[in-house]
């Protein structure tokens, strides 16, 4: 019964402070939210893409070949953990949009109805044998191009022009993103139309059936490894194969996995940034709490309450801002999931995925915030079972005195104004609770600006390798030309100088490791790419049987720079030392003298593209599709731009978590002002009785809040940067290079919202001064 | 000087009452009483008489229900908000029974927020507030804190925080209730004397009767009415307020 009436007491008096609960709740509601919304929007994002592979049959692996009659091909159905075989020719070329530019294209054509990367269709009809010119366009070129059904549009490959009609708008599980450039690893919405053709459409002019893919569905449960090599064995020699591209190197799906992972990395960080930031306040609160109730502890104590009762009913308060963080956490949880979700899905092209909140991180989510609130709360606790009734019954003397440090008065007296005194002074009394501030503050900026300059410092590692690359434009032929005819090309206006290049896909082997990689054969006395090398040199003039790794393969295959490689190009194997290791966006590319490549391919005096340097007097980038064979023309401005456009939508999901981190710092600033300003109160009281205007007291307190502001501000800076650059070392473990990049921008763009936001935690308590009046304070007598 | 411009206190007709559970419950009931300059007056009474609420009232803290008050010629009912701080600072010093030093600023500091608060030129605060301080015979100590000082000291800080800018009125509700009765008796003499040295208007309210002893006058509030107006005797005085 005694209990009963202890815990009614402490039931009220945690209602009364229900303001500082709420923002501890919230605060610990916006850690379980980001952690439990993001985890559960990337397990969705990945959720998804699975379900869109199994419902499309997507391709396990594919198998690009020099072109072939498909009556020369083996039958792969009969490999061992083969599933289904789907044949077809992929020919690149370009579409005359209706706004007149040239839009890089790629026609596939099947038999009919592809069975593997089977078609969604979104609109429309599938593909008809029966009607060869009309066909599915990929629903990014619909989207961005403004295609619908019944348009028509002229499809280009090399000379042959092909007059089409759209049938059908599809999803295809192989183009869930749009590259600008797979060869330059970046995605850019739009930057591709996809066309899907039956072969009744190309066939007449033809001929024959030529087959240059071949998209293979493995069994489920079978080794794709033993697969793979199993088809690679019965193709034989019959058919070349240029390329063996698992599902796992494909674009849009390696991209998906990198990017999506960068942010697995960043999420932890955030929330453990969120979880300190939550325990700090949660264990100050109860502090706070038990140190306001110590004469009333002491008072129970007299009477004879046992201390295990009083500890339990001083735990009420943990009980409320559980209650509170598990339902406002949960709520912002489904903000933070369509938020990141929708927001990523849109950035990248993706279609719309299926976003839910997950078990486990709702699991995990609970029982993390159930730990960090037992902890913080036993912490302080702990402090009633070392208390004796002498010493509670004493009550609480924090406030009241020693404040004559030197340090402090030597401070306060910078100015002639008693107001700035007594701020300062206010600052020195409370220095526990004013460094607590700043460190809230400190943490939950600095969390902010951390995601920003990460970001800044992702765009520009990419646009700076760009910049620093000597080229401007770069040409890929539709097949491999020889290197007189790039004549057209260096005498085309503006084209200052030409970089031809020869890229192929290749396998590098050391001893028994075998790496796939995508090759640049170039001139080895040309800048146009300046790599950002980890270890040994750039390619030299006169290298030859020399090659530079991408870091991922190099470390794969356990090679270090002055090792031999063995360099395997269709089944013929060749010698090169490796010279340099260096950091790229895109995994398994490598470099080599573009003699060694053209050797290493048997293309002697053959190239697959060039790079250009342009100068005024070049005209549209349209006019170089007018050249014969050319295929892709790619602008380095363009490229750069589309990515920069792409990551300022990314930059959407960290606005969101800015938003949350503010909202931390704010909520943290108006809660330990409030109990700073209200233990004060007497004190405002006075100085409000003998005459001070009520400005003047809401300035006083807005020089506290400014100055923890400034301080937490300016370690924010600090820490922030420092946060940055461990998230850039992970990311750089994780993907490539990443130089943390730290510009005024970033830094406005957090600082200023905080430093206006700052001051007005100020409002609230000295709205509670005003509201107490002078009346009843005045004759208290517990000052301090 | 005429004899009006030496009144600094001017009450008509003062009432005020409280509502008590539905019912008005008066505890100020038409009160009159005028005050000079230089003049001091103890107002004792029993505890509920209504002693804080006029204090209240004159300080413009609490409004009158009826009535007038006029200080140095000002109708305070007319004043609004912005007015009655305005008021509060250029011509009123409070003296607490609990002092209400802030902790974190020294004494000469604390004395430096009656000046401040008054508006006058930070320079000379200091300078004025140490002259105070040394008068009340704390020159060694004004830049101490509070908590590095006695009570009877952190009082005289008080009091010159009070007399710094050199009010037309003082109000000091109970400011011996806190200390001994030997260093009450020094520190009533300190007020005192500094009051009339600044020819400043002095209420006293407290239980104290022997402060009416020193002061010019004594007014009795016995349920809400000022009985009497003149000096009192101690010894009923005492009874007065027993």
């Amino acid at each position: 019964m005694m209990a009963r009436q202890l815990f009614a007491a402490m039931r009220r008096a945690a209602w009364k402070m229900k303001g500082r609960l709420f923002a501890a709740g919230l605060i610990m509601g916006s850690a379980l939210a980001m952690f439990v919304g993001v985890y559960s929007a990337i397990d969705s994002l990945f959720d998804s893409r699975t379900g869109w592979y199994q419902e499309l049959n997507v391709a396990d692996l594919e198998l690009r070949i020099v072109p072939e009659d498909t009556i020369n091909i083996p039958n792969l159905e009969g490999v061992d953990g083969v599933a289904s075989v789907e044949r077809r020719l992929v020919l690149p070329g370009n579409i005359d949009t209706k706004t007149g530019t040239k839009l890089y294209a790629v026609m596939m054509a099947t038999e009919s109805a592809p069975a593997v990367n089977k078609l969604r269709i979104e609109e429309g009809q599938n593909v008809d044998p029966a009607r060869p010119s009309e066909v599915v366009i990929e629903r990014s070129m619909a989207a961005h191009h403004g295609y619908k059904i019944g348009d028509k549009f002229r499809l280009n490959i090399g000379k042959d022009h092909y007059d089409l009609s759209v049938r059908g708008i599809a999803m295809s599980p192989e183009f869930l993103i749009d590259s600008a450039n797979p060869n330059f690893f970046l995605p850019s919405k739009g930057s591709l139309g996809v066309v899907f053709v039956p072969y009744s459409l190309v066939q007449p002019r033809l001929g024959y059936q030529l087959v240059n893919s071949l998209l293979i569905d493995i069994k489920e449960g079978a080794d794709h490894r033993a697969v793979e090599q199993a088809s690679l064995n019965a193709l034989g020699k019959k058919v070349t194969v240029d390329e063996s591209l698992p599902l796992q190197r494909q674009f849009g799906h390696l991209y998906l996995e990198l990017d999506l992972g960068a942010f697995k990395i960043f999420v932890p960080a955030i929330v453990l940034i969120f979880v300190i930031t939550a325990l700090v306040i949660t264990v100050f609160l109860m502090y706070q709490w038990i140190n306001e109730k110590k004469a009333e502890i002491g008072v129970m104590m007299s009477i004879g309450y046992r201390t295990r009762d009083i500890v339990i009913s001083f735990a009420m308060p943990a009980l409320l801002i559980a209650a509170i963080s598990i339902i406002s956490g949960t709520l912002l949880s489904f903000v933070m999931l369509y938020g990141f979700g929708t927001d990523y899905a849109h950035a990248l092209g993706l279609p719309k995925p299926n976003l839910s909140l997950r078990i486990w991180p709702v699991i995990e989510g609970y029982l993390g915030l159930l730990a960090i609130l037992t902890l913080a709360t036993v912490i302080p606790l702990l402090s009633i079972l070392r208390m004796t009734p002498r010493e509670a019954l004493r009550g609480n003397t924090q406030d009241s005195g020693k404040v004559a440090s030197r340090f402090g008065a030597r401070l306060g007296r910078q100015s002639q104004s008693v107001a700035w005194r007594y701020a300062v002074r206010n600052l020195q009394r409370g220095k526990g609770l004013a460094f607590m501030s700043i460190v809230a503050v400190a943490l939950s900026l600095g969390a902010a600006l951390s995601y920003f300059v990460s970001l800044t410092s992702f765009e520009q590692s990419i646009v700076k390798r760009f910049a620093a690359d000597d080229w401007d434009v770069a040409v890929d032929f539709l097949a491999p030309v020889w290197t007189d005819e790039l004549a057209k090309l260096k005498a085309t206006d503006g084209v200052s100088r030409t970089d031809p290049y020869l890229r192929g896909a290749i396998k590098v082997q050391k001893d028994a490791r075998v790496e796939p990689s995508f090759l640049l054969g170039i001139d080895p006395a040309s800048s146009v790419r300046e790599l950002r090398l980890i270890s040994g040199r750039a390619l030299q003039p006169n290298d030859r049987h020399s090659i530079v790794l991408e870091r991922k393969t190099a470390f794969t295959l356990g090679v270090a720079v002055g090792d031999e490689v063995s360099i395997d190009v269709r089944d013929k194997v060749w010698k090169a030392k490796v010279v340099g290791v260096f950091s790229g966006v895109l995994p398994g590319e490598s470099y080599a003298p573009l003699l060694d490549a053209q050797a290493w391919f048997d293309m002697t005096d053959q190239v697959t593209g060039a790079f250009l340097k342009t100068d005024a007097a070049f005209g549209p980038l349209d006019s170089l599709y007018l050249l014969d064979r050319v295929g892709r023309v790619t602008s380095k401005a363009h490229l750069v731009n589309e990515f920069v456009e792409h990551l300022k939508e990314i930059a959407g999901i960290v606005y969101l978590a800015f938003a949350f981190s503010l909202v931390v710092a704010v909520l943290f600033l108006f809660s330990t002002t409030a109990y700073g300003v209200l233990r004060r109160l007497a004190e405002y009281s006075t100085l409000r009785t003998i005459g001070f205007a009520d400005r003047t007291v809401l300035k006083m307190i807005m020089m506290e809040v400014a100055t923890i502001g400034a301080v937490g501000t300016l370690v924010a800076v600090g820490t922030g940067i420092a946060i940055s650059h461990g998230l850039n070392a992970v990311l750089s473990q994780a993907w490539f290079q990443v130089d943390t990049t730290v510009t005024a921008k970033d830094l406005l763009v957090v600082l200023l919202p905080a430093l206006i936001f700052f001051p007005l935690t100020a409002i609230p308590p000295f709205r509670a001064i005003v509201r107490a009046g002078m009346v009843p304070t005045l004759r208290r007598r517990a000052f301090g | 000087m005429s004899k009006q411009e030496q009144v600094v206190v001017a009450v008509a007709g003062l009432s005020k009452a409280y509502s008590q559970g539905g019912t008005s419950v008066p505890v100020l009931t038409d009160l009159k009483m005028s005050i000079l300059r230089g003049e001091s007056v103890a107002i004792l009474g029993v505890s509920g008489t209504g002693k804080s609420t006029l204090l209240n009232i004159l300080s413009g803290i609490d409004p009158a229900d009826t009535g007038q008050v006029s200080i140095e010629g000002q109708d305070i009912a007319k004043l609004d908000v912005a007015g009655l701080a305005r008021y509060r600072r250029e011509k009123v010093g409070f003296v607490f029974q609990f002092y209400n030093l802030i902790p974190t600023l020294t004494a000469v500091e604390n004395v430096m927020t009656g000046w401040e608060a008054a508006g006058k030129p930070a320079k000379e605060g200091e300078q004025a507030s140490r002259e105070i301080l040394a008068a009340l015979g704390l020159s060694d100590k004004a830049d101490r804190f509070p908590e590095q000082l006695s009570g009877g000291e952190q009082q005289r800080v008080a009091i010159a925080r009070a007399l710094v800018k050199r009010p037309a009125l003082v109000l000091a509700d109970e400011p011996t209730g806190n200390l001994d009765p030997k260093t009450a008796a020094s520190t009533t003499k300190l007020l005192l004397d500094q009051a009339k040295q600044f020819a400043s208007a002095l209420i006293i309210v407290t239980h104290n009767p022997s402060i009416g002893q020193h002061t010019d006058r004594t007014l009795v509030l016995r349920n809400g009415r000022l009985e009497e107006d003149h000096p009192v005797p101690i010894a009923a005085a005492r009874e007065i307020v027993a």
